[in-house]
């Protein structure tokens, strides 16, 4: 029997800042097509976590590989096979999207911003923008560019830290269907972190629960659905997880004894 | 208190934190000035008193349009902070904070008459240690225009602002390269971040008043117009350099995630600085011949600032995810060139090289 090859593999990742870790002995793996949503409380992980996968920050110890190329023995081939979003404040006000696109497009070796970028524009209603400085457009279409900057020439894995901010209902929705979309076709897969639980659950295929930068619990699609259709969702579930942990963790702390009082 | 006033202090509080935990660099860095500082101190004197000479000639011709100028320069110098300030009080985040307008009304006048005493005060108390009588009136003057021109702010402010017409949000597409190539892209990129900088005039406006200092007055109008073409030439040269260096630190947290080779971003900044630099090194080497230097010093010119673009191009990529210790390498290499320099001139044409090739090396390894 052959081993499954997974499209991501990160393995015993750990992080420290300030001497708190961040990261502990973390390992998750992202299958080709899959859509996985990575939720939690502020200051679990998630974002140094996409930081890392992004290859936009060190870890202290583990391996981010895709599809067999590791991020440190092969850092290019790593990097192609990524795309990450641009959050809105990390964007050049003196260019356009379009120029930032370009710039993207150059920087992936592509001769132009590639059609489907032009149409995904369109679709998340980025086209008036296009040509406006980023200084001067508002936090929709910052957010706009950004996410479409990530997604620019359809890398085999896309990841996106909290992509709902700042965009307006049409352009989520657009957003989303074009994400499950692609991850249907098989053609990538997705890994976004979010808070926004009820938004995540229609379109994932997995949801991870990170806690003090552990993975806490995962639910499947069926397991999801399973919840659906105890009247309950994932909301209920993670908020059940998290004062299971609560309780266990004050009850380590109480004093011996103290039970028997 | 203001808010303002109180982000102020923390900020404050935050840059004093900063600077215990990197007393080292510091420490070498006011080290490595107080050397140089040290090496110049003569030549620099000397070029003041040469070009206070040539005022003073052009003065003689000129009293009232020097007087004038020297006016509204102080004067700016003090209006321009103190019209930041209000923007920053009044028109900042505030508005939308528990700050009422009275209070940042309140709070900018309070900091207006401040500023006012303090540099009439400043200038008195220096004019009085200054020796030559018309440098210390000149000092005076200074002060009082700058407190003219802080006082001129506050009651600017407090009139009612006519509205500005909304300028153009389009952004310059001009020479943008149709096709996807990242050295050109670059390219385009600082030309749009430089003209902006010479735009915005900080860096102009202090080169201009330089040249005010420097340029040669009273020894012909070619001279005067080569004086004032090499000044202009060394601020957009200094223009290129600090864009390009911000854009090259700014560009590379944006595209971490792209897969670009470590030579990409060589070919990049070199195509970036390279041309319009060398342009610039070799006019100014031109200008300092018509200015009057013998040929073999604008030749020395011409390498040392080549040089120095060759250095820049390549610490920058060496460096970009470290900008201080770029600055480090910078502050010691131009401590030792200058400390060298004098002794050794003819040495530098062998030394500046394989220094460049050096790090060259290093870079590559």
């Amino acid at each position: 029997m052959t081993p499954e090859r997974h499209l991501l593999q990160i393995s015993s990742l750990s992080l420290r800042r300030s001497g708190a870790l961040v990261l502990d002995d973390l390992s998750l793996a992202i299958e080709q097509g899959q859509f996985v949503g990575l939720i939690g409380p502020n200051g679990a992980g998630k974002t140094s976590l996409l930081r890392i996968i992004a290859a936009r920050l060190r870890s202290d110890g583990g391996r981010c590989v895709i599809d067999g190329h590791c991020a440190v023995q092969s850092p290019l081939a790593y990097r192609r096979m990524l795309g990450a979003a641009l959050a809105p404040e990390e964007l050049p006000a003196d260019l356009s999207p379009r120029q930032l696109l370009q710039l993207v497009a150059a920087a992936r070796e592509l001769d132009q911003v590639p059609e489907e970028s032009l149409w995904l524009a369109e679709r998340l209603g980025l086209t008036p923008w296009l040509d406006r400085s980023i200084g001067n457009c508002s936090l929709g279409a910052r957010q706009k560019a950004g996410l479409i900057a990530g997604m620019l020439g359809k890398p085999p894995l896309l990841v996106f830290d909290e992509p709902f901010n700042g965009l307006d209902p049409l352009a989520a929705f657009e957003f989303k269907s074009v994400l499950s979309q692609w991850t249907r076709e098989g053609s990538c897969a997705v890994l976004l972190a979010t808070h926004g639980i009820e938004v995540a659950e229609r379109l994932l295929d997995r949801a991870v629960l990170l806690i003090h930068g552990k993975i806490a619990d995962q639910w499947t699609r069926a397991e999801l659905e399973q919840l659906r259709e105890q009247g309950s969702d994932l909301e209920a579930a993670m908020v059940q997880s998290l004062r299971k942990r609560a309780e266990a963790a004050s009850s380590d702390h109480l004093p011996v004894g103290h039970e028997s009082h | 208190m203001h808010p303002w006033i109180h982000q102020q202090q923390l900020s404050f509080a935050n840059r004093w934190r900063r600077w215990r935990s990197r007393q080292v660099e510091t420490l070498f860095h006011l080290l490595a000035i107080a050397v140089v500082a040290a090496i110049l101190m003569g030549p620099l004197l000397d070029l003041l008193a040469r070009a206070g000479a040539r005022i003073g000639q052009f003065g003689q011709g000129q009293p009232l349009l020097l007087a004038c100028a020297w006016l509204v320069a102080s004067a700016f110098v003090c209006w321009r902070p103190m019209s930041l300030l209000h923007e920053a009080l009044a028109h900042g985040r505030w508005s939308s904070l528990p700050a009422s307008a009275s209070e940042g009304r309140g709070s900018y006048r309070l900091i207006g008459w401040l500023v006012t005493l303090a540099v009439i005060t400043l200038s008195c108390l220096f004019a009085r240690w200054s020796y030559p009588d018309t440098f210390a009136a000149g000092v005076r003057e200074a002060g009082l225009a700058a407190g003219i021109g802080a006082q001129a702010a506050v009651w600017g402010a407090a009139r009612p602002r006519r509205a500005r017409p909304v300028r153009s949000v389009r952004a310059a597409a001009t020479g943008w390269p149709s096709r996807s190539d990242f050295p050109q892209a670059m390219r385009y990129w600082l030309r749009l971040r430089v003209s902006s900088a010479w735009r915005t005039g900080a860096l102009s406006g202090g080169g201009l008043l330089l040249g005010g200092l420097l340029f040669p007055a009273g020894s012909g109008m070619a001279h005067m117009l080569a004086g004032f073409i090499a000044l202009l030439l060394a601020v957009r040269l200094m223009v290129l350099c600090t864009s390009s260096a911000a854009l090259i630190f700014g560009a590379d947290s944006l595209l971490q995630s792209q897969p670009l080779p470590e030579h990409a971003w060589l070919r990049a900044h070199r195509a970036a600085v390279l041309p319009e630099g060398s342009l610039l090194s070799t006019m100014l080497a031109i200008c300092s011949y018509a200015l009057g230097a013998p040929v073999a010093i604008s030749i020395v010119v011409l390498m040392v600032l080549l040089w120095l673009l060759c250095n820049e191009v390549v610490l920058v990529s060496r460096f970009r995810r470290h900008p201080r210790r770029r600055t480090i390498v910078w502050t010691a290499l131009t401590t030792a060139v200058v400390a060298i320099g004098p002794q050794a001139a003819p040495l530098l044409v062998l030394i500046l090289p394989a220094l460049t090739i050096l790090l060259w090396m290093t870079r590559l390894k």
